[in-house]
């Protein structure tokens, strides 16, 4: 590499700073959470091979086995539906659903940060105004009026999230597109020429990503949770197709007195991936924000 | 006499993630009744800690892991918090640096004083209005009803700096600790508010241990004064002794690193470089330079005429009416080729505002600038990217005038070719080389990323990010005022081996007169957005100089005041 | 400070304007015809155009909505297309239910929110502060549907505490202190995600203003620990719970949707549902209209308190 070769004529001291990857495998919680998601997401795609039952064939014979009892590790649901094999497949709604409207948001999000931050003062004002009202608004309206423009189903879920999500992202982009705004290598880079369209991109934007990366990632997390309490309500991912959340309402039935695995699996799965995304963001701010 | 409190090998740890810092390693003090004893150091020297440390203040991560601290023959060191608030307060005092943070801005002055009386005098609460009203008195407040009614942000700095004195000086404390008491105050407060802290002190009896990193401040105040470096006292004794003659290598540089009000004097007719720091930089030329016929030196290269510049607050939306500040009025002065023009003024003045409109960073609200003969306002594109070029800024805080994710090569190299000084990539690594030699840098910085240098080295990067440019104006924006005086020392020799070297023209904006005085050649004086008046630097103690500007003479602390007396009897300063 | 106040009243009109355009056009951007519905096969084009005209539907769409307007102010939002009586009748029972819940809520969000968030502050980076900090990650990532499930297996069930469901015991009185009894654990599930919220920002607040310079100054004047915790610490943490209690609001009414369907509580959560089941638009509206107005209304007394808190707003400035 010529930087090394650089170095070693010139004789600068030698770097005392650990690379951003060595960081990261240092950080076990972001490790974990990493390995965590890699796997889940092996295990959706590959979903349709390793299930060993087809998810919406009931068994009317065996119907609320327990777990561990034999050909249903898991037991079987109301419907004599396996649930090892309905909870793999589960999370591949949610998973989409989650990561494509977040990325739709943190793209919104970055956007409109940036813009109120350096737009004129009455412009960035309002639009500030509405953001807020966006962040405390209750988005389970937003859900139920989707729902009852379309028909409840995966693009309720997308809707909902996506207007969840803008108000928080665009709410982070804006402080600190704020912050970085007054700081002096903006005008420094004015005063080196630089236009504002360059400033935004080259200077500005750089300094944002890592933080909008970084609560993209807990986003995703918070909002598998959501979408499975959407549509375990009915707003979301239709039945007979499985669900985590949805089967988290229909195990409610048989919760106390069937099989209390229903409902309980896919509740911890939900809960495991939530936490390894907000793992896996917590070790980024580690790494991305030294 | 015994001593009101001493400290005694003490040593304080900062358990940080992966690491153990030993910020205090070993500090013995001794702090007589009536007396003052100044701890002077740079920042990062303990000196800081050290005073928390006396009260048990140290933050959550720090603890004092050696060494006795007695006070009035009460060991401090080891007590808990119960066991040191008997002390606190009553026994000593502390004033903080930033009096715009140190008081709760939830509640009124009143309030804040008069819990501190019933603390500590046990009087009902009508009394300790009274005796917060008559505190606010001894400490030069005019109207102590209006005072007592405010909140903290409806105060000065000064203000508030005098509320924390009567704070603590409320409940008749024998040590009072004062740790940078003016450092966050313009400097014709600074002199107030010192010369207030001695005299109340004087009245009671009260010690006092004066933490600073300022020289004036030591020998305008201290009895005695120890200098503190990396946790450890390497020189303590007489003020006056210290400051005439230091024994301590490090105490020497430090000393000489200040630049003293009238010193440019001393030194003509040679090189003016402080002493305090290497003057050599590397003799790297950047381009070879045609030398054109220079264009004669009286033409001004930059000037302003009846600059005037509003901003408008409030209006629609934020509950508060519509109005507008005028940040800069009226302005004109003309900079001269070759010469270094110094701005002084105290923090809102509008100097820093002033040098962006120079540069058209900010639009002007009436008046004009020309650079060497062309108009800035009405600037075409190209003529905007020749002045960008030719007019390049350095600014205060390099660590936030450095993008801190891009590698400060690239932040060199990219203006060089979007303004056409470098035709390719290559050229533009080249030049980016030479400007970090230049500046004392070592070229293969270039990749690094600004958190990986101190702050004097940032300032250097700024500093080469400008020049590789070539300009023939450079602002200089406060570019030492946040850097310790060693490092402050050598970036202001830097700037000045630059300027002979590539034929520059400095615009010094700054509050420190003694600096404006020394690197300057002509000053020009700002106070409240207005010119008060520009003059050569060597009449600035001339007697026709207007009030602004012998208002800000009048607040320097000299440092070599003493020191020239003592010299006159050096005899007995050897040992 | 009035002319602040003024100044958020006035921001009002357009914003619930605004709102009340949006739950308008959630009928005009529906898939269908509502009125195809209450249809049938049978009726001729003639009877179809009568009902259509009934319900103003042949009016243009700026017509329309200054009827419905006319309709949610007068008529209490008209006649329910699928049970066929007036849509006020249906609805404000139901949002006083759901009201009675969300501010049991809020009141079990708050307190427990700020116990947990004040606690672990003060003892930042202790053992409490850590299980205090699991506990809310957690939490804050259990799907609320299931936590209310077991809320309920657990204090119905298991240890027979509380009632499972409902607002009101059938055989009881139907006295207040039953109404509490039937609260507690359907405002504790629905507070889950606001109360971490909560907790997390007061236990920010509480660090943060502990490690303040203005708490070094009254340490360094010998004033005791519950002093400082009590007047300075507590002062100063106000606004951010008031701030972050108003933002939560609409985690609150998200929850109470929630959990109204696990606990049988007869709110408008389970009558949205149901009508968006059965696409019965002028019961949506209005109860869409209602809640939203609500959050309006709470997010203005927000703003209020806090420039009431503000020294800066209530002092000399304005």
């Amino acid at each position: 590499m010529t930087t090394t070769t650089a170095e070693v004529r010139t004789g600068a001291p030698p770097r005392l700073r650990r690379s951003a990857a060595a960081r990261f495998v240092r950080n076990r919680e972001a490790l974990l959470g990493l390995v965590v998601l890699i796997v889940v997401i092996g295990i959706s795609v590959l979903a349709p091979w390793l299930a060993p039952y087809d998810p919406n064939a009931g068994d009317p014979e065996n119907v609320l086995a327990p777990v561990g009892s034999a050909g249903h590790l898991l037991g079987t649901d109301d419907q004599g539906r396996d649930v090892l094999s309905r909870l793999l497949h589960g999370g591949r709604g949610a998973l989409v659903v989650s990561i494509v409207s977040v990325a739709v948001a943190l793209l919104i999000g970055t956007v409109l940060g940036l813009y109120g931050a350096f737009a004129g003062r009455r412009t960035s004002g309002v639009l500030m105004r509405i953001i807020d009202l966006m962040f405390a608004f209750p988005v389970i309206l937003v859900a139920l009026s989707l729902a009852a423009v379309i028909h409840p189903g995966p693009w309720v879920l997308i809707g909902t999230v996506v207007f969840g999500a803008v108000p928080y992202v665009t709410r982070i982009v804006f402080a600190e597109a704020r912050i970085e705004r007054e700081k002096d290598y903006v005008e420094a880079a004015r005063s080196l020429g630089a236009s504002e369209a360059t400033i935004l991109r080259t200077e500005v934007l750089p300094n944002l990503l890592s933080s909008v990366v970084i609560y993209g990632t807990s986003l995703v997390g918070v909002n598998i949770v959501f979408t499975a309490s959407l549509s375990a309500l009915g707003l979301g991912i239709q039945p007979p197709s499985p669900d985590w959340g949805r089967m988290i309402s229909e195990g409610a039935k048989v919760l106390v007195t069937g099989n209390p695995g229903v409902a309980t699996f896919p509740a911890i799965a939900i809960l495991l991936v939530a936490l390894a995304f907000n793992w896996l963001g917590d070790g980024l701010r580690d790494v991305l924000n030294p | 006499m015994t001593a009101v409190l001493t400290v005694d090998g003490l040593h304080v740890d900062f358990q940080l993630p992966g690491a153990v810092v030993h910020a205090v390693r070993g500090v013995d003090l001794e702090v007589g009744p009536g007396e003052v004893l100044a701890l002077v150091g740079e920042s990062g020297s303990g000196k800081s800690v050290t005073a928390a440390g006396i009260l048990g203040l140290l933050p959550r991560n720090a603890r004092v892991t050696a060494g006795s601290i007695r006070f009035q023959g009460t060991e401090l060191a080891g007590l808990g918090e119960r066991q040191l608030n008997v002390f606190r307060g009553a026994g000593i005092g502390m004033i903080f640096q930033d009096p715009v943070t140190s008081l709760d801005p939830s509640f009124t002055i009143g309030s804040q004083l008069g819990d501190t009386a019933r603390l500590h005098l046990r009087v009902p609460r009508n009394e300790a209005l009274e005796v917060s009203r008559a505190w606010l008195d001894r400490v030069g407040i005019g109207d102590p009803d209006r005072v007592l009614r405010s909140y903290p942000h409806e105060l000065s700095g000064g203000m508030r700096q005098r509320v924390m004195i009567a704070l603590a000086g409320l409940s008749g404390p024998k040590l009072l600790i004062a740790d940078e008491p003016t450092t966050a105050l313009d400097a014709t407060v600074q002199k107030q508010i010192l010369d207030l802290l001695l005299g109340l002190a004087g009245e009671a009896g009260t010690a006092v241990l004066l933490i600073t990193h300022d020289f004036g401040v030591v020998s305008h105040t201290s009895t005695r004064v120890a200098v503190m470096r990396e946790g450890t006292i390497v020189e303590i004794g007489q003020t006056a002794q210290i400051l005439g003659a230091p024994s301590h290598p490090y105490t020497r540089t430090l000393i000489d690193s200040v630049p003293e009000i009238g010193q440019r004097h001393l030194q003509d007719g040679q090189q003016r470089r402080l002493l305090g720091a290497p003057a050599a930089t590397a003799r790297v030329r950047l381009s070879e330079r045609i030398e054109a016929p220079r264009p004669p030196a009286d033409r001004p290269i930059l000037e302003l005429r009846e600059v005037t510049k509003e901003f408008s607050i409030g209006g629609l939306g934020t509950g508060r009416h519509r109005s507008t500040v005028r940040a800069v009025s009226e302005v004109s002065l003309s900079v001269r080729r070759g010469e270094i023009f110094g701005l002084i003024g105290e923090s809102g003045s509008g100097k820093s505002t002033l040098a962006r409109l120079s540069g058209a960073l900010l639009p002007l609200t009436a008046g004009s600038v020309t650079f060497d003969g062309a108009d800035v306002g009405t600037a075409g594109k190209q003529g905007l990217r020749d002045l960008r070029r030719r007019f390049q800024y350095v600014f205060q805080d390099a660590a936030t005038a450095l993008n801190p994710r891009i590698r400060v090569g690239d932040q060199i190299a990219r203006p060089l070719l979007r303004l056409g000084k470098a035709t390719g990539r290559r050229e533009a690594i080249e030049l980016t080389h030479r400007a970090l030699e230049l500046v004392g840098l070592n070229a293969g910085y270039a990749d690094r990323y600004p958190r990986e240098f101190s702050g004097g080295q940032r300032q250097r990067v700024g500093i080469a990010r400008a020049i590789a440019l070539e300009p023939d104006l450079l602002i200089l924006d406060e570019p030492t005022s946040a850097l310790d005086v060693s490092t402050q020392a050598a970036i202001i020799n830097l700037l000045l081996d630059l300027k002979d070297e590539l034929d520059l023209t400095y615009l010094f904006i700054g509050h420190n007169l003694a600096i404006i005085d020394f690197v300057c050649d002509r000053i020009g004086v700002m106070r409240q957005g207005s010119l008060v008046e520009t003059f050569p630097a060597d009449e600035l103690f001339s007697t026709d100089r207007q009030p602004a500007t012998r208002a800000l003479l009048d607040a320097v602390l000299p440092v070599r005041s003493r020191r020239r007396e003592d010299l006159l009897a050096p005899s007995t300063i050897k040992d | 400070m009035a002319r602040r106040i003024l100044w958020r009243l006035a921001n009002l009109v357009p914003l619930l304007f605004g709102i009340s355009l949006l739950v308008f056009f959630i009928s005009k951007a529906g898939p269908a015809d509502p009125v195809k519905n209450v249809l049938s096969e049978k009726m001729s084009p003639e009877q179809i155009e009568q009902i259509r005209q009934a319900y103003g539907l042949d009016q243009p769409a700026w017509k329309q909505y200054l009827l419905w307007l006319r309709d949610m102010f007068t008529n209490g939002g008209g006649i329910s297309l699928s049970v066929r009586s007036p849509v006020s009748g249906i609805v404000f029972p139901a949002f006083l239910n759901t009201l009675i819940l969300g501010a049991a809520t809020t009141v079990v969000a708050v307190a427990l929110g700020v116990l947990i968030g004040f606690v672990s502050g003060i003892r930042h980076g202790r053992l409490i502060d850590r299980a205090a900090m699991l506990l809310v990650q957690v939490g804050s990532n259990l799907p609320i549907y299931w936590f209310g499930l077991i809320v309920i297996w657990l204090t119905a069930v298991q240890w027979n505490w509380l009632p499972p469901g409902g607002m009101h015991d059938l055989r009881g009185d139907g006295g207040f202190g039953d109404l509490l009894l039937h609260l507690i654990a359907p405002a504790f599930a629905a507070s889950l995600v606001s109360m971490l919220i909560i907790a997390r920002f007061v236990r920010a607040a509480v660090i943060e203003s502990a490690g303040s310079d203005y708490i070094r100054t009254y340490r360094s004047q010998g004033f005791g620990r519950a002093a400082i915790l009590g007047k300075h610490i507590g002062r100063n943490i106000l606004p951010p719970i008031v701030n972050t209690t108003g933002l939560t609001i609409g985690s609150v009414i998200t929850g109470v949707v929630f959990v109204e369907t696990i606990f049988s509580w007869p709110g408008l959560g389970s009558v949205l549902l149901n009508a968006i089941a059965g696409s019965d638009y002028p019961v949506i509206q209005s109860g869409i209209l209602l809640v939203a107005t609500t959050f309006v209304v709470v997010n203005l007394i927000t703003d209020v308190l806090l420039d009431l808190l503000n020294p800066r707003l209530r002092h000399g400035g304005a």
